[in-house]
């Protein structure tokens, strides 16, 4: 669920702002961090520092977006390039503030529960829960709000939105901070469950990815069933074939995109 | 101009003259002091983006500059002080490989100490043993204290940690039947999980499986499950990091249900692993236990530990773990007399090594089931102690003669 997470803030600010956002795995451990130096350092309650972690992630993204995307908007490689300057610039910085160890948070939530002769630890329930409210919540914000119907109408025709006077500016920077304080959320949730490394994004971006190409680049529902068939197959893979999970990963990448080439909710697009 | 005068002067000039030499004397004699001083350079390579790495290199901050301030080290009527270079090998071979090159084509090294991961280690062994650089390195891979190496000495005890390990464990689950590994799919995972697995064996304890995982490994639920299912006594961690990981392995296992014993060839870094592992998670672990922690420590701990706390603000134990190489190098200068990596390699795989260190005391071993019947490998005192409500108590301690008994016994051959 984490990584439904995480692949449907990359496919929104893919979708409305149109940056390939390579970064976006630094905004998750920039969360995480943000997390573990409120809890530990300044000692704030848990629940609170993930709540100011989602807050800073987004600041920083709007900040990132109006001094970085907002001249360069539009040229997708240029952004691209861009965000990978930006991710070495966050993941240096966590390096010098926070050092190269890893870190931790201890668990919040304590005890387990008993499926059959599987044991599932209650924080990863509460995780998985808030991750399915987060996205009940993504829903309701495109769909239902002013906001979320504003993002859509600037993804599907940016000039005809600014006709009807919607600021699109304003939209593309709100894209961003959403979608990278999903990443930040995802991050804080994380922190007690796993370490906490200036690295811990790549491998995150790298599933994120995937996650996108299994979806369909811009579909949100793409995003959560390209984010449990990822997530499941590594898990379930491991369980079965050890080592071999990866590889595994490949092969149902493979064979879903010789059926589905644009992705499960994808559409292929073909260069003319 | 009188006489008077003249010899007046001549008092005046003559005082001056007195007076500057009185000045001078001592800045000449500091200057030839200091001129007399040579300094040897020495370089070491460490996974700085791990816990280990940077304790390690803490360490080594504290204890070679008090080394020279107490007066360096004497070879041959001449003094030296130690310049230790670090450079960061991020535990990969292309990282130690680069790092090593650097150290020996740049920095002119003539030996490198206190290195830890294995898969550095090897890499830049291509090139050290090549230019005869004297290696005393960390590590875990049986590659390090290989037959055809003339100048790398394995100065870990690791690879001969491990029966020792296994006799405490079985005298503390003396009904166990079956074990299960959990390593890091790397060179020194797997050069661990063989030597575990062989020991495991050895001592009547059938292996049901070794599972590997990526280094980078944060989600162990799983690795954790798969292990659940199999049912096994004992669990171990053969080549495991020593920090947060390995508290998130232990964390995974306890989340999964596991209820047996669980067993670590490592000195674990208590206050990492505490902080993602809860005290249940942790309860009844047996490992290592460095003798800083003993309840009464040795003066040689204890001081250490005392430089540490201080330099530091909070000790951390394992600081300790990867620093024998330092102490060996020391050892081997004495020894030899000479600073010539030929002369050290040849002296010391003829006629063997002793050294103390504040984890007590070591010495090299031959190792003729690897073929090698060169001292060239590390056994040690071993203390051990198990997790008893989140705190690490002391369960025994085996002697030198008692931790190489054991070896002989599991891997054959006479190794002293």
């Amino acid at each position: 669920m984490v990584y439904v997470m995480i692949a449907s803030g990359l496919i929104l600010v893919l979708g409305v702002a149109r940056i390939f956002n390579f970064a976006h795995g630094d905004f998750y451990m920039l969360g995480a961090f943000a997390t573990f130096a409120l809890c530990q350092v300044l000692h704030i309650n848990f629940y609170l520092s993930v709540v100011i972690a989602i807050g800073v992630v987004a600041l920083f993204a709007i900040f990132c977006y109006r001094f970085i995307f907002h001249y360069i908007r539009g040229n997708l490689l240029l952004c691209a390039a861009a965000s990978i300057g930006l991710s070495m610039m966050i993941e240096r910085g966590a390096l010098i503030s926070f050092g190269t160890q890893e870190r931790g948070l201890p668990s919040q939530i304590t005890g387990s529960m008993t499926i059959g002769t599987v044991n599932l630890p209650m924080e990863k329930i509460v995780v998985i829960l808030v991750c399915i409210a987060v996205m009940v919540g993504l829903y309701y914000l495109l769909m239902a709000t002013k906001l979320g119907k504003a993002m859509r109408a600037v993804k599907l025709d940016t000039e005809a939105a600014a006709l009807q006077g919607i600021n699109t500016t304003k939209i593309y920077a709100l894209a961003m901070a959403t979608g990278c304080a999903l990443a930040g959320l995802a991050g804080g949730i994380i922190a007690p469950l796993f370490s906490i490394t200036p690295h811990m994004g790549h491998s995150m971006l790298l599933k994120s990815f995937m996650v996108l190409i299994v979806g369909g680049l811009e579909s949100m529902l793409g995003g959560v069933v390209g984010g449990l068939v990822i997530g499941m197959t590594l898990s379930f893979g491991y369980y079965f074939l050890g080592g071999l999970s990866e590889i595994l990963l490949f092969v149902v990448i493979g064979v879903i995109l010789v059926f589905k080439p644009g992705g499960i909710f994808g559409e292929v697009v073909e260069d003319v | 101009m009188s006489k008077k005068v003249c010899i007046r002067y001549n008092g005046l000039i003559t005082a001056f003259i007195c007076l500057a030499l009185l000045f001078l004397l001592p800045l000449h004699l500091q200057a030839q002091s200091s001129k007399d001083v040579k300094v040897l350079k020495v370089g070491t390579t460490l996974p700085l983006n791990l816990g280990m790495g940077v304790e390690t290199k803490k360490m080594l901050e504290i204890i070679v500059p008090k080394f020279n301030e107490a007066g360096g080290i004497t070879i041959k009527g001449q003094r030296y002080n130690i310049d230790l270079i670090i450079y960061d090998d991020k535990y990969s071979a292309e990282g130690g490989r680069a790092a090593v090159e650097r150290l020996i084509h740049q920095d002119k090294v003539k030996h490198i100490i206190c290195q830890i991961g294995s898969a550095p280690i090897v890499a830049g062994m291509t090139i050290s043993e090549q230019e005869k650089i004297l290696v005393m390195a960390g590590g875990a891979s049986e590659r390090i204290v290989g037959p055809k190496n003339r100048y790398t000495f394995g100065t870990s005890t690791t690879r001969t940690s491990i029966p020792p390990l296994w006799m405490m464990a079985r005298k503390l689950f003396p009904n166990a039947k079956t074990v299960v590994f959990l390593s890091p799919d790397d060179e020194t995972g797997k050069a661990r999980a063989k030597e575990e697995k062989q020991v495991a064996e050895a001592l009547g304890v059938k292996v049901l499986d070794v599972l590997y995982y990526p280094r980078d490994t944060v989600d162990f639920s799983s690795i954790a499950a798969k292990v659940k299912s199999m049912n096994s006594d004992i669990v171990a961690y053969p080549g495991a990091s020593a920090g947060t990981q390995f508290g998130l392995q232990l964390k995974a296992m306890y989340a999964a249900g596991f209820k047996g014993g669980q067993v670590s060839g490592i000195t674990p870094q208590i206050e990492e692993i505490k902080s993602v592992a809860s005290n249940e998670a942790i309860e009844g672990l047996l490992c290592k236990m460095p003798e800083t922690e003993l309840p009464s420590p040795p003066a040689l701990a204890r001081t250490i530990k005392q430089d540490y706390t201080n330099k530091y603000g909070k000790w951390s134990d394992a600081s300790l773990s990867w620093i024998p190489g330092w102490y060996a190098f020391v050892a081997a200068l004495k020894k030899a007399d000479s600073t010539d990596p030929d002369v050290i390699a040849n002296l010391i795989a003829e006629t063997g090594l002793d050294w103390e260190m504040p984890n007590g005391k070591f010495t090299l071993v031959k190792r003729p089931d690897l073929k090698n019947s060169r001292y060239t490998d590390t056994c040690a005192e071993q203390i051990y102690g198990k997790f008893v409500s989140g705190k690490l108590t002391y369960v025994g301690k085996l002697s030198l003669d008692e931790v190489i008994g054991s070896c002989e016994k599991v891997f054959g051959g006479k190794w002293k």
